[in-house]
Order: structure tokens, then C-alpha cells, then sequence
């Protein structure tokens, strides 16, 4: 805060300047004086302003208003500056608060105070002022009785020497009784000014006051305290009983007789008294000031000292705002806080174990302790950036089983499991601290070997494919060897990134595969595989884009009912728009995509928009539905039920408006998470599909497991149906099992009226493909017309069935 | 020395204090730093001679009872006129007692009603009865318990009163008896009162008091001069005199006085608890007996014999307890509660 001397020492430096300017020497003189403080300023500036007068006046104005416009402004910015220092991120603060709280009271009592005292002080002052006035004036009626009695020599001595006690005592005037002056005494001025006779009416007011309890008359005056003039009529009393018999001193009665002999009138000034009580005053208030400011500052220090515990608090609890837990509290010495501290102290061990467990869910696989996909993308990049930095080497080992979806198969999901968990266990003993084991996903393994080079990677690889070769899984009284295949690549500069390296090993490990199996290979970048690799890379990229850009595309293609030619629903399919405008089929990224892990992001974006569009386009087809594909990353997401409700709560569509499709093969290899979440979108309310039957497992059992509404048979099946007697076959069997399970069965890919027909006759409730109706940019009200014949074939054995 | 007593005989003679003794010694001279001496006393060509000492004294000690026909009247029933009345009336053979604050009957019709009653003495108590007798009494009046006699000019060559107060001897005496020690006493009184001042001052300067003395025409005027003599005084001696005191002044002396520790004696016991230090009044018997060697006297023919006030001899001395320890006074020497002391003289 800028003092105001100092303001005020600008506002004048900043005159001066003006006054040189106007080469007003004598005035800037003058004013320097003044900026100086020197005593008597101020009449060197009258007389330099003698000079120049009018001129000085304008200035001394303009110095005045710029004075007190900058002062103003000052004590706003000041105040302004004081509350915005009070404020923390523009957030009251408690202990600010309280302090100013403090402030503001001992300012309201100083205020309330200072005004009692002189208010207080004014009071008692004009009531002793009216009790001395009252006892003055009796007693200067006592004294100047015989001035209308016997003549006494000596009474205009004790008058005046009785005057003359008080200073306050202006005049004393003695009336006779028709109101004329007797005498008037002026005290200390003999040759003042003479009182006036009472008028008439005065006296008449005056003689009525005789034997009152009150026999006087004082005028005062609000604007002047400090004067008063008193008039009393001064009279005699006398008892009527002689004798004084019964005379009785505190009887009320009225046996006496008054006699008027004249008045007397009594001028005030209590100017030094007032002077002195009021400059008392001020002390008293500037004492009562220092008390209140010495409290205040000594109450300030003591609420700080006690509020202190809080404000320590403040930083710490910053700290594990900021997600520090290993903060350290003060131990605080009052109970309140102590109890604040434990639970702050308590909180935060919580958080700190919820976020160790979080921080293992997050960065674990959950199945076998190994770190995921997301932590091992961590390590790679910081291995990266430590091997560009230290020009080391290190190696990226893809791991894949070769006999797992046997092991599946043959026993279930439940002993895959454990297979799973038995190979993770052999990676981490057989890697030891060469380097850190993932879990990629499935039957996916990968090992992240810092500081290897390619021969001890090499002899990594071997260690590993070799305690492979030697782990046996017995399940069922079976014996399972479960080889694998490796690709390694090797991490010698940053000119890779993370996904390159990894699309490297993955590359390395497929070409063990096509090269055997239970092997190993080195990456080696042959000019196809760079290119599959960039165009992988690229896929990634303009995924990635289309993802945060819109890029995507939505179409529609219908799905109708066999028999009656309407469509029941529409399958969204999804499309990425191309650099020259095209539309790219999902085939071409969705590898790309479960390969970089963007499927999440893709599943959220494909229910997000299909249902934001399906709630447009409902408003002009009510009955409209359609068929949301998901991948299996989608049904391993615990929440995928909770996410459709919300959007289908936030665009008012009903559950049975949605119907959700899934692969075969995903469902089956991630049976246990598929199962959960269908039971939770059915009890939404939607339906579901099993895609792209009879390609996979083609376990018909797994039909009684999940419990889905439709089939949809793949489309290899419908192909050549017409021509193929075996394919017919198939698709009467689907059929027939699915409506014996209750579940409606869609054939997809029919391209032509012979296939729909031949469809019916097989007893498929409904079809897809182009020949029923392409995927369209808004889904179609009417499909293609259904040819009469799959009518007719199919009614006569439905209704022979 | 002749030449110094002479004005004091004559003050004393014209004043007709039956209490002074031709052989008493005159008054010292007043020292300088006593008061003024009291103004010359007014000349009073109506008053009667002084009443012979040996015929007063003899009358003091032989009260006679009245055989002549009395008509006694009250100015009310005032507990100190209807005590004397009480006290009288014993002494009477025929006498008839009239109120005048029975409003039945005018002043006037009340004496029709004595000079059919052809009474041939009138005895007035009370200042209000004086005043009616001493204008419609065709016959003798004597009257009583009046203070401010010349105030109202009751005396006439067939009036003739008895004293309202004790004997200031007496008075003094007990004063003295109580407070050894006790050298200056004030008071102030109204106009006309020059024959008591005198008695005063006598008796006192006899034993060895200076009387401080003021002469006030109003309760004002008083107060003033209470103001003035007060810081002289170790007593103040309170006259029953209406014409100079009110309340407030009664009250302001009373207060002074215990401010400046003075000993104040009034004249009625009632005062005591307003804080008096002793009362000293007469005693209604003594004026009842006064009163009959006056009836007596007048009588006989020999009114011309009888003062124009008739003095007191007995006085009652009644104390404030309270003040008596303030005071450290010594009551033995008088009954606490009711001394009655016969004057010395």
C-alpha cells in the first residue's frame, strides 16, 4: 500500500512539473517548499501566490482534485488490493475471513465507542453544564438577596469575587420586580454590554415560576452547548403560622406566602471547560484508538497464533490435492484440529492404498498379475526415450501361444484361465530381471528386456521357448504342451515409436508362426512387411484422426423380414472417410485398430452417434431400430450397459430400439465378461445378436449360454446357397436350432431374389445383403420388393409346421 | 459605669422582660468581633411599665385560682393552644371556652357571645384569637403562645400577654449545662423582636457566651446572614419566627449547621428529628399559671401593674440522642427526656 504522504508527494511532484512548464518559477518554488513540509510552507506559497494569483488558484484547484481523485482511487485500489489478498484463486479464505471479521468489529466498537464517548461526553457535559448553571444561579439568588434588601456594602464584593470563581460565568444581570436591571455584572469585562429589562411577557413567565419545583428558565442552544442563559425569579417565603406550632419542614402543604422581589438572569459560556473536557475527549479517544488498535493487533496475533494450526493445514492439504500422499502433518496441539489432522492423515493412507489398487488395475492384467497392454506402452516409451538418450539397446519379445484356443475349446474357458495364469508364472520365471512380462491381451504375451542386446535376447527367446517346450498342463487327465511363438525385434534408436515397435514384433512373431510355430524370429524389415507395417501405422493415425475429427461414417442397411417383406431393423455399419472422399470398409482398420488399442474409443464413438442418430431419425420413422456392432473390448468394459442407458436415456430412446451384435468367436473367447454384460443389456431392455454364426467355434452349445434374440448366419453360408446342397443344409440346421433356442435367425449377404426365396424356404426369418438394400446414408422406410415366391414357399410349411 | 448601664436599663425597661433583676449586672460591652449591636428598640408610648419584680415574683410563686368570669378562646385546636387551654381551665371558676375554628360562628358572633356570657376577662391562645380579641374584647384580654407580638401590635392598655417562649436564662442554662465549652451562638430573627435579642444577649453574655445576632426581613435575607454567621458559631439558636423562615431555609440551616458542626436549638421538639440538637419550649402549665396571676391581677384593678408580657419561668430541654454523641454533649446535669428547668432569675 502506497502511503498517502507519498501519494500525496507525487501528486505534487507531478504539479510541479506542470507549474515549470508554464515557467512559473515563484509558484514551482513555492510548491517545492510545501512538498518539502517545511514549517511555513504554506505562506510561502501565499505570498509567491500574490504574483500570480488566479493562476495559482486554478492550480492549487487542479492539485486538490487530482489530490483527491487519486486518493480516492488509491484507497479503492488499496482496499481493492487488501480484498484481493484476501482471496486465494478468487476463493474466500476462512482465516482472511475471520481476521477481517476481527478488523470490522473492533472497527464497529472503536466507531461505536469513539461516538458513545462523545456523544456520552456531550451529554454529560450539558447536564453538569445545566446543574452548575442551575446551582450558580441559586447561589447568585442567595447572594444577591440583599441587593433587593437591606443595602449591603458588601454584597457587590462577594459577587463579584464569586463571578470571578468562574470563568464560565459570562454575566450576572439582577432584575427588579417590574423587570428593569437592577445590577448587571460582566465577569471580568466591566464595560459590557448592559443587559436589556425583561419584557413583559418574560417577566409574566418568570413570576409564574415562583414556589415551582423548577423556578427557572434556561435557554439553551443545540448548535452551542456551551452556552446557556438562565432567568429565575428570586422571591421571598414566609410561613403564615406564627408561632410555628405545628410547623412541619417536610409537610406538602401550602401555608406559605410568597413574595416576588425580582429576578435574576445568568449568562454562560462554558467555552474553557468545554475547551479542556473536549480536548480530554480526544485524548481519551486517541487513548481508547491505541487500546483498541493494541488489542486488536495483540487479538490478530493471538487468533493467528490459535488459527494457525489451520493454516498449516493448508499446504499439505494442497499437497494431496495435487495427488501427493506421502504428505506429512503437523501434529497439531488442539483437539479439533488433531481430530481434522487424523482423518486428513487416514484419508489419505486410504487414498494412497485405493490408488496403489487402482494403480494395479490400471497398470495389471487382472487375470494374471502381469503387467496390461496400457503399463507395458509405458515402459516401451520410457525405453525408448532411455535407449535414444543412452544409445543403448534393448529388446521387445511378442509372445503367442500356439495351442491355447485348443486348450479352450476343448475345456473351457475356465481351464484357459488357468493355462494362462500358468504361462504367465513360467514367463516371469524364465525372464526373470532380464526383463518386464505383459500380458497383451488373450493368448498375447510380451516381454520388455531393457538393456539387452540382440544375442541375450536371443538367448532370452530361447530360454523362454525352452521352459515352454517343458511346461506341461494337465487338465481334465489331459496333458496339454503349450509351445509359443516369438518375434522379437530390437529398440537401437528413437527413430521408432512405441506402436512401430510393437507392430515390428508382432510382424517378427507371425513369421515364426507361418514359419512353424514354437520358434523365434528376429524382425527384419522386409519391403512388404515395412509397408503393412506403415500402412498399419497409417491406419492407426487416420483412425486416431477420424476419432477426434468425426472422420467416421455411419450407415444403414436394413434388415427385413422374410415372410413379410417389411424391415424389422438396420445394421449400423461403420465407414472411415478417405483421403480422396471414399468411404474405407472396416476391414481395413479395424486390425490396425484392435492392434493400437483404439477399439475402445471406436466402440464409445459407434454407440455415442448410432443412438444421437437413431434418436433423429425416430422422429420421422417412430419404429425405427437399429443394430449396433461392438467388439469384444466393448463387452469386456464392465460398465458397457451403464454407457448405453445414459445415451439412451439422453436422446429419450427405448431400450428395444437397440438391438447389440456380437461375433461368435468374441463372445466365445471372452464368454465370462460376454455373459455378464448381455444379461445386463437385456435387463435394459435390449436385444441381442450373435454375429457371424458358424464361422467360429460353432459350438451350439454356447447358444444355450448366451442368451441372445437373434442369429445372424455368416454370410460364407449364403454365398453359394443356392448351388451348394451342404450350405442349404447348414442353414436349415441354424434355423431349426434357433428357433428350437427361441432366437430369430438373419442371413446375411443375400444377393438376389433366388437366395431370399430359398432362404424362406429354409426357414429364416430374415435377410440381409444387397439384394434387400445397401448400407445407406439414412436408413430406407421400404426395402427392396420381396419376391412372391419365398412367400409362398414358406407359408405352406409354416403352416405345415 | 452608670453612664454604661443606662442605655441597657432603659432597653431592658421599655422591652418588659419580667426576668430582669434590678440588681442583675449589665451586659459586658460587646467585644469588636461581635455582631452589631441590635438596633435601637422601636419606642413603644402604649406599652405599660415594667411590672414590679417583687409583685412578679411573688405572683410566680402564688398562683391563685379565678374567680371572676373568663371567656377563653382558641385560635384552633391546636395541641399547644388546647394543652394550655387544658391547664388554665383548672384554675378557672366560670369561664366558657370558645374555638375559632369553629366555623358555626364568626369571630365576631363568637365574642356577641362573650359579652353575653358577660365575661369579664378574655383569655386568646393563639396569635389568631389575640388578634380577635384585642379588636372586639370589650373587657381585658390576655393572650398566649403569640410569638411576633409587635408584628401585629396587640398591645394595648387592656391587653396584656404572657411569654411564648421558656426564659432564655433557663435556656441557656441547660444549654451551657449540656455543652460546657460552648462559646459563640447565633441566631437570626424578624423585626421587632429587639426586647428578646437583649434578653438574649444577656443571659448569655453573663455566661460567658457571645451571642452573633442578625436582624432578616425575609427567609432569604436569613439564609443570607445563617451564611455568613454560620462559620462563627458553635450553636445556632432557632426562633419560631414565620416571617423569616420557610422550608427550604429551615432545611438549608439544618443542613449547614450539621456541615459546619453546629449545635442547633429549636424551639419545638417535633423539629429534633430533622436534626436539632435540643428543643427548649415552655411549659404549658408554667403558662397556664402565668396566665392566672395575670387574670388574677387584672382582677383585682391592678392591670397597670401587670408587664405587657408576662415571662415564662420554666422551660422544657428535650434532646436528639443522636446528636447529643455527635456533639459529645453531657445530659446529666437534665432529664433526657423531659427536663423542665426553672429559671435561675
Amino acid at each position: 500500500m502506497k502511503p498517502w504522504r507519498s501519494m500525496q508527494s507525487d501528486l505534487i511532484a507531478k504539479a510541479l512539473q506542470v507549474w515549470r512548464s508554464m515557467q512559473s518559477v515563484s509558484i514551482a518554488m513555492a510548491l517545492q517548499v510545501w512538498r518539502s513540509g517545511r514549517h511555513g510552507a504554506r505562506t510561502v506559497v501565499r505570498k509567491a501566490a500574490e504574483f500570480e494569483m488566479p493562476r495559482l488558484r486554478r492550480a492549487i484547484g487542479r492539485i486538490r482534485s487530482a489530490s483527491l481523485g487519486q486518493t480516492i482511487i488509491g484507497i479503492g485500489k488499496t482496499v481493492m488490493s487488501f480484498f484481493s489478498l484476501r482471496r486465494s484463486h478468487g476463493k474466500r479464505v476462512l482465516i482472511h475471513e475471520i481476521l477481517s471479521l476481527q478488523l470490522i468489529i473492533i472497527a464497529i466498537i472503536g466507531a461505536l465507542s469513539i461516538a458513545g464517548l462523545y456523544w456520552g461526553g456531550q451529554w454529560v457535559l450539558q447536564d453538569n453544564y445545566s446543574r452548575w448553571a442551575l446551582q450558580w444561579t441559586e447561589e447568585l439568588n442567595e447572594l444577591g438577596a440583599p441587593l433587593f434588601l437591606p443595602d449591603d456594602s458588601e454584597v457587590m464584593i462577594r459577587l463579584e469575587s464569586f463571578i470571578e470563581k468562574y470563568p464560565e460565568i459570562d454575566r450576572v444581570t439582577y432584575y427588579r420586580e417590574d423587570g428593569t436591571v437592577l445590577r448587571s455584572m460582566h465577569n471580568g469585562n466591566p464595560g459590557g454590554d448592559q443587559s436589556d429589562d425583561l419584557s413583559r411577557d418574560m417577566t409574566d413567565e418568570l413570576i409564574a415560576l415562583v414556589g415551582s419545583e423548577s423556578p427557572y428558565r434556561v435557554e439553551r442552544s443545540f448548535a452551542n452547548v456551551r452556552a446557556f442563559e438562565i432567568l429565575a425569579p428570586v422571591w421571598t417565603e414566609s410561613l403564615e403560622s406564627d408561632g410555628l406550632f405545628d410547623f412541619d419542614p417536610t409537610a406538602d402543604d401550602s401555608r406559605s406566602s410568597y413574595r416576588l422581589i425580582g429576578f435574576v438572569g445568568l449568562n454562560l459560556d462554558f467555552m474553557l471547560f468545554h475547551d479542556r473536557l473536549l480536548t480530554n475527549i480526544k485524548i481519551a479517544i486517541t487513548v481508547l484508538l491505541l487500546l483498541l488498535i493494541v488489542s486488536g493487533f495483540l487479538g490478530r496475533r493471538s487468533l493467528q497464533r490459535a488459527l494457525s494450526a489451520i493454516s498449516d493445514l493448508q499446504e499439505p492439504i494442497a499437497e494431496l490435492a495435487k495427488g501427493n500422499l506421502d504428505v506429512q502433518f503437523k501434529p497439531a496441539a488442539h483437539r479439533e484440529i488433531s481430530e481434522i489432522v487424523e482423518a486428513l492423515e487416514s484419508t489419505a493412507s486410504a487414498l494412497g492404498e485405493r490408488d496403489a489398487r487402482l494403480l494395479k488395475l490400471a497398470n495389471h492384467d487382472v487375470l494374471t498379475g502381469l503387467y496390461n497392454r496400457r503399463r507395458l506402452v509405458d515402459e516401451l516409451k520410457k525405453e525408448i526415450d532411455n535407449v535414444t538418450q543412452t544409445d543403448g539397446c534393448s529388446s521387445l519379445l511378442f509372445i503367442d501361444l500356439d495351442q491355447f484356443k485348443y486348450v479352450n475349446d476343448t475345456c473351457g474357458h475356465p481351464a484357459g484361465d488357468r493355462l494362462i495364469r500358468k504361462v504367465a508364472d513360467q514367463l516371469k520365471r524364465s525372464v526373470d530381471d532380464d526383463g518386464i512380462v505383459a500380458r497383451f491381451g488373450g493368448d498375447e504375451f510380451a516381454v520388455l528386456a531393457p538393456g539387452l542386446n540382440k544375442r541375450k535376447s536371443r538367448k532370452l527367446g530361447q530360454t523362454i521357448l525352452e521352459d515352454m517346450r517343458r511346461l506341461a498342463h494337465i487338465e481334465n487327465n489331459n496333458v496339454f504342451h503349450v509351445h509359443c511363438s516369438i518375434g522379437i525385434t530390437m529398440i537401437t534408436s528413437g527413430r521408432f515409436d512405441h506402436n512401430e515397435i510393437f507392430a515390428q514384433a508382432d510382424i517378427a512373431c507371425r513369421e515364426a508362426k507361418v514359419s512353424g510355430r514354437n520358434r523365434l524370429e528376429f524382425y527384419s524389415m522386409s519391403v512388404r512387411e515395412a509397408e503393412r507395417m506403415v500402412a498399419d501405422v497409417g491406419w492407426m493415425s487416420r483412425l486416431r484422426e477420424s476419432i477426434d475429427n468425426d472422420g467416421l461414417v455411419l450407415r444403414y442397411q436394413p434388415i427385413v423380414e422374410i415372410s413379410t417383406g417389411k424391415i424389422s431393423h438396420h445394421e449400423v455399419l461403420l465407414r472411415m472417410r478417405g483421403d480422396d472422399g471414399k468411404e474405407v470398409a472396416p476391414d481395413a482398420f479395424l486390425s490396425a485398430a484392435v492392434r493400437f488399442g483404439l477399439m475402445a474409443e471406436l466402440d464409445n464413438w459407434v454407440v455415442t452417434h448410432a443412438i444421437e442418430a437413431l434418436a433423429e431419425y425416430r422422429k420421422k420413422q417412430p419404429g425405427l431400430r437399429f443394430a449396433i456392432n461392438l467388439s469384444a473390448n466393448a463387452f469386456e468394459t464392465q460398465n458397457l450397459a451403464d454407457i448405453v442407458q445414459i445415451h439412451l436415456e439422453k436422446h429419450g430412446v427405448p431400450a428395444n430400439a437397440i438391438v447389440i451384435e456380437i461375433t461368435e468367436s468374441l463372445a466365445v473367447r471372452h464368454l465370462s465378461y460376454v455373459e455378464q454384460q448381455m444379461a445386463a443389456l437385456r435387463r435394459l431392455g435390449c436385444e441381442l445378436a450373435l454375429d457371424d454364426f458358424g464361422t467360429g467355434y460353432s459350438s451350439f452349445g454356447y447358444l444355450q449360454r448366451l442368451p441372445m434374440d437373434y442369429i445372424k448366419i455368416d454370410g460364407c453360408f449364403i454365398r453359394d446357397l443356392v448351388r451348394s446342397p451342404v450350405d442349404q443344409k447348414m442353414v436349415r440346421l441354424i434355423g431349426e436350432i434357433g428357433r428350437e433356442a427361441g432366437m430369430k435367425t438373419i442371413a446375411e449377404y443375400v444377393k438376389d431374389g433366388e437366395a431370399l426365396s430359398l432362404l424362406g424356404e429354409l426357414g429364416i426369418d430374415f435377410a440381409q445383403g444387397y439384394f434387400i438394400g445397401r448400407p445407406e446414408l439414412i436408413p430406407v422406410k421400404k426395402a427392396m420388393p420381396i419376391p412372391l415366391s419365398a412367400k409362398k414357399r414358406k407359408q405352406p410349411k409354416q403352416a405345415g409346421a | 459605669m452608670l453612664i454604661r448601664l443606662l442605655p441597657v436599663a432603659v432597653l431592658l425597661a421599655s422591652s418588659g422582660c419580667a426576668l430582669l433583676q434590678p440588681e442583675a449586672p449589665p451586659p459586658e460591652p460587646v467585644p469588636k468581633q461581635a455582631p452589631p449591636p441590635p438596633p435601637e428598640p422601636q419606642p413603644q408610648a402604649e406599652l405599660p411599665p415594667v411590672t414590679k419584680p417583687a409583685a412578679s415574683a411573688r405572683a410566680v410563686l402564688d398562683p391563685q385560682p379565678v374567680s371572676a368570669r373568663v371567656a377563653v378562646v382558641l385560635t384552633s385546636s391546636l395541641p399547644a393552644y388546647a394543652r394550655v387551654a387544658e391547664e388554665l381551665t383548672p384554675w378557672l371558676r366560670d369561664y366558657r371556652s370558645y374555638d375559632l375554628d369553629d366555623r358555626s360562628r364568626s369571630p365576631r358572633q363568637v365574642f356577641n357571645a362573650i359579652a353575653d356570657y358577660q365575661a369579664r376577662m378574655v383569655v386568646a391562645i393563639g396569635l389568631g384569637a389575640a388578634r380577635t380579641a384585642s379588636t372586639f374584647a370589650t373587657v381585658p384580654v390576655v393572650y398566649s403562645q403569640v410569638f411576633n407580638v409587635s408584628e401585629y401590635r396587640l398591645a394595648s392598655e387592656t391587653t396584656r400577654g404572657v411569654a411564648m417562649l421558656p426564659p432564655m436564662t433557663a435556656h441557656v442554662d441547660a444549654w451551657r449545662s449540656m455543652d460546657p465549652g460552648i462559646r459563640d451562638i447565633g441566631t437570626i430573627v424578624g423585626e421587632g423582636h429587639e426586647q428578646l435579642i437583649a434578653e438574649a444577649e444577656r443571659a448569655m453574655s453573663e455566661r460567658g457566651i457571645r451571642l452573633h445576632y442578625a436582624v432578616a426581613n425575609s427567609d432569604r435575607e436569613a439564609l443570607y446572614h445563617f451564611k455568613r454567621l454560620i462559620r462563627e458559631l458553635d450553636g445556632y439558636m432557632l426562633f419560631p419566627d414565620n416571617r423569616i423562615l420557610s422550608r427550604d431555609v429551615f432545611t438549608e440551616i439544618m443542613t449547614d449547621a450539621a456541615r459546619h458542626h453546629v449545635q442547633v436549638a429549636v424551639f419545638n421538639e417535633s423539629l429534633l428529628k430533622h436534626g436539632a440538637t435540643f428543643s427548649a419550649s415552655a411549659v404549658e402549665s408554667d403558662i397556664a399559671e402565668k396566665i392566672t396571676i395575670t387574670l388574677n391581677e387584672i382582677a383585682k384593678g391592678n392591670i397597670d401593674d401587670v408587664a405587657a408580657i408576662t415571662p415564662l419561668s420554666k422551660v422544657r430541654i428535650r434532646t436528639n440522642p443522636a446528636m447529643v454523641r455527635t456533639f459529645g454533649l453531657d445530659v446529666s446535669g437534665i432529664d433526657i427526656v423531659d427536663s423542665i428547668a426553672e429559671a435561675q432569675r
